[in-house]
């Protein structure tokens, strides 16, 4: 059994390769994380002591006591050696950003290349990326992501496109004469903005990969519209729409194919909690707040509880915005409740 | 001589209200007792906060609060006018007998009144109305915890609290029943917090208010304070706060545990932010985030900080609340004990009815 209290003592970096051995079930390497975390990583160390102060701790995927995202808005959460890449969340000025201290780009490419080759053969595509380039966003782990699949590609036609250009129909061309598919990346706002000027037909064989950011988008629209309006905007078939779900705090991604129900990479688990008690899960279709147990997060903190509504669908995920609490303080006659 | 007998009229009813509710919410009358019983046996809100609300609306329900609060709203104005109107009170349930001030405002106004009880509070303004209808001074008042009870009303005006996500749902299920028609006027509250402004030095008197103001009603009133500003130190604050719950007599039912708190609490002790939990509260130091419910923020104030938070959070703020209840604040130690005749969201009730009838087109407030 896991103890959080621990003594803290330094260990060396562990060999991480065991993280993405699928011969290894999830729950061992569950404990081997969870062990070397409470006693390396001194945020969440701390707050699982000062937790079971206060209440019984379970140490299984679905009562696992998960940190709070803003965490890392408010403190360095890291237990390797050596930072060497800073991840930072967008943000507005005078809004807090959250930083994600990185000990090793290995551990997060592996995880990237190794996750999305179990949805993608990837040597048949050129990687677009419609977002702000690698040069003008180095903290941005979205851009680092696409920006390792550019280079993974090994193809000239990879590469970010201009966002104040118009769309580089002759590119998509050359693309498809030489055979490749294409794989398009952009935030849902940024592509939808553009086909909303004009259609993009792209071949039918292309791959379109949203990455979120319906949340700040100047409407309010719900993901069956949005791949509605992307199947149109570039002339592509719903299975050929995918949804990526990331952030900055993490290493790992899950990805949905054109229904909005994500699955997970085997190093990675969502475990839909109560938000009254997230140290317990909510039942199955139940929503509830998304929380995410990465263990590529390994040398940061693999158990995190994200502000994000979710519901589990068997072995899948919905991802459906913000949580909202509904009890709000004070007087809020709710039409069901009262 | 139209006016006379409508002042006669107004008082009769302020007399016989007072009256009811005096008999009603009188121990010893029992009326009451099987209401509170079912109440806290149903665990809908502990006895403390129960008997706390009657005791309080006991003490504030007096022929004289009312009668200058009618006088000052010039009610006897349109009175008969009133008496064809027909108004709707949506009760939200989240503490004993709220909104029961709509009710007072609606048997005062001699509208026809219809009450949706809460089914989070469906025992205590129920049994008084039951009290009320026996007496068969006030027109019969139809109340009832399931809306279609009220459908087909049609009504003039409809009160209630809610939230910019709750609003439309409720709109169009009073639409559906038929409870509303194209000309039905709304009194919506949207506040849901108060804040509290101190100065550095506080007496225990002030910081026992402090406490009630908090903890009263699991701090779930928009009268409760999530948000203090001090002009001391925070850390400072925190301790006697802590002090004063842990070592003196300060007397508040307990209410249940949400372990969400001790998630947030034990954040807060990982991330070397100042923090304690008790009694279903976390109380913390920090940039207000009064959304969170349970949370209670503890900042250092300065003018413009202060300022530029209630400009962000103004239709959320109920009451700002200070000890010398200066210019714009209310006095702290009614925080849970406001006068009868109260502006919830800034905006007095009777008055507002009162206004919708004489400039129809320029209401006070409305959605």
């Amino acid at each position: 059994m896991v103890k959080a209290d621990s003594a803290f003592f330094i260990l060396p970096l562990m060999d991480t390769d065991f993280i993405f051995d699928e011969f290894i079930s999830f729950d061992e390497k569950l404990n081997r994380v969870l062990e070397y975390q409470l006693q390396n990583e001194s945020v969440y160390a701390g707050f699982m002591r000062e937790l079971q102060q206060h209440t019984e701790l379970e140490f299984d995927k679905e009562n696992v006591p998960l940190l709070p995202i803003e965490a890392f808005k408010r403190a360095k959460i890291f237990s390797g050696k050596q930072v060497e890449l800073e991840f930072k969340s967008s943000g507005t000025s005078g809004m807090e950003r959250s930083t994600h201290y990185v000990a090793s780009s290995a551990i997060y490419r592996k995880s990237i290349l190794q996750g999305m080759s179990r949805v993608f053969n990837l040597d048949d595509f050129v990687v677009l990326g419609y977002t702000p380039g690698y040069a003008d966003n180095p903290n941005s782990s979205l851009i680092w992501m696409i920006n390792e699949l550019i280079q993974h590609s090994r193809s000239e036609l990879s590469g970010f496109i201009q966002l104040d250009k118009p769309f580089p129909a002759e590119r998509i061309e050359k693309i498809h004469s030489t055979g490749k598919k294409i794989m398009l990346f952009g935030a849902a706002f940024g592509l939808i903005d553009i086909i909303e000027k004009q259609s993009i037909p792209l071949p039918q064989d292309s791959v379109l990969i949203e990455t979120g950011g319906m949340k700040t988008y100047r409407r309010e629209m719900n993901r069956d519209e949005m791949y509605k309006l992307l199947t149109k905007g570039f002339n592509l078939k719903l299975d050929n729409i995918y949804s990526e779900y990331g952030m900055t705090e993490l290493l790992s991604q899950a990805w949905a194919k054109g229904n909005g129900l994500f699955s997970c990479p085997p190093w990675m688990y969502i475990s839909i909690r109560n938000p009254e008690d997230p140290l317990s899960k909510m039942p199955e279709g139940d929503p509830g707040l998304i929380g995410v147990i990465d263990l590529a997060n390994i040398f940061s903190c693999s158990f995190i509880l994200t502000g994000d509504k979710g519901r589990k669908i068997g072995d899948s995920f919905t991802v459906e915005g913000r949580y909202h609490a509904e009890n709000l303080r004070g007087c809020n006659f709710l039409i069901d409740a009262d | 001589m139209q006016i006379d007998k409508a002042m006669k009229s107004s008082h009769q009813k302020i007399e016989k209200l007072v009256e009811l509710f005096a008999d009603w919410s009188n121990p010893e009358s029992g009326l009451a007792s099987d209401a509170i019983q079912k109440t806290v046996e149903n665990k809908l809100f502990p006895k403390e906060d129960v008997d706390f609300a009657i005791n309080h609306y006991r003490n504030s329900i007096r022929v004289d609060e009312l009668s200058a609060w009618v006088q000052s709203a010039d009610l006897t104005r349109h009175i008969s006018v009133l008496q064809s109107k027909k108004m709707i009170c949506l009760l939200a349930g989240n503490l004993p007998m709220v909104g029961f001030q709509d009710v007072i405002v609606g048997l005062l106004s001699g509208v026809q009144l219809n009450v949706k009880i809460s089914r989070k509070d469906p025992f205590l303004i129920a049994s008084f109305l039951e009290y009320v209808n026996q007496s068969n001074f006030f027109d019969s008042i139809c109340f009832s915890t399931d809306l279609s009870e009220l459908s087909q009303i049609q009504a003039d005006f409809v009160f209630f609290s809610g939230s910019d996500s709750s609003v439309p749902e409720v709109k169009r299920a009073l639409k559906t029943q038929g409870c509303v028609n194209k000309s039905t006027k709304y009194l919506i509250r949207t506040a849901h917090f108060s804040v509290c402004i101190l100065e550095e030095n506080m007496t225990d008197y002030d910081l026992t208010n402090l406490a009630e103001s908090i903890w009263r009603y699991n701090g779930k009133g928009c009268r409760s304070v999530a948000v203090v500003f001090t002009k001391g130190k925070p850390e400072k604050l925190l301790y006697k706060l802590k002090n004063l719950i842990h070592e003196k007599d300060f007397s508040i039912p307990s209410y249940p545990y949400n372990s969400s708190l001790a998630v947030r609490h034990s954040l807060n002790v990982a991330t070397n932010r100042s923090s304690f939990l008790f009694n279903n509260k976390v109380i913390e130091i920090g940039t207000p985030e009064p959304h969170l419910e349970n949370v209670v923020f503890v900042s250092s104030y300065n003018p413009l900080n202060f300022e530029n938070f209630l400009s962000l959070h103004k239709e959320a703020i109920q009451s700002v609340y200070s000890i010398a209840e200066s210019e714009g604040t209310e006095n702290l130690k009614f925080a849970q004990m406001p006068p009868i005749s109260w502006q919830p969201d800034g905006v007095d009730p009777l008055r507002w009815m009162l206004d919708i009838i004489s400039y129809p087109l320029n209401p006070v407030k409305q959605r």
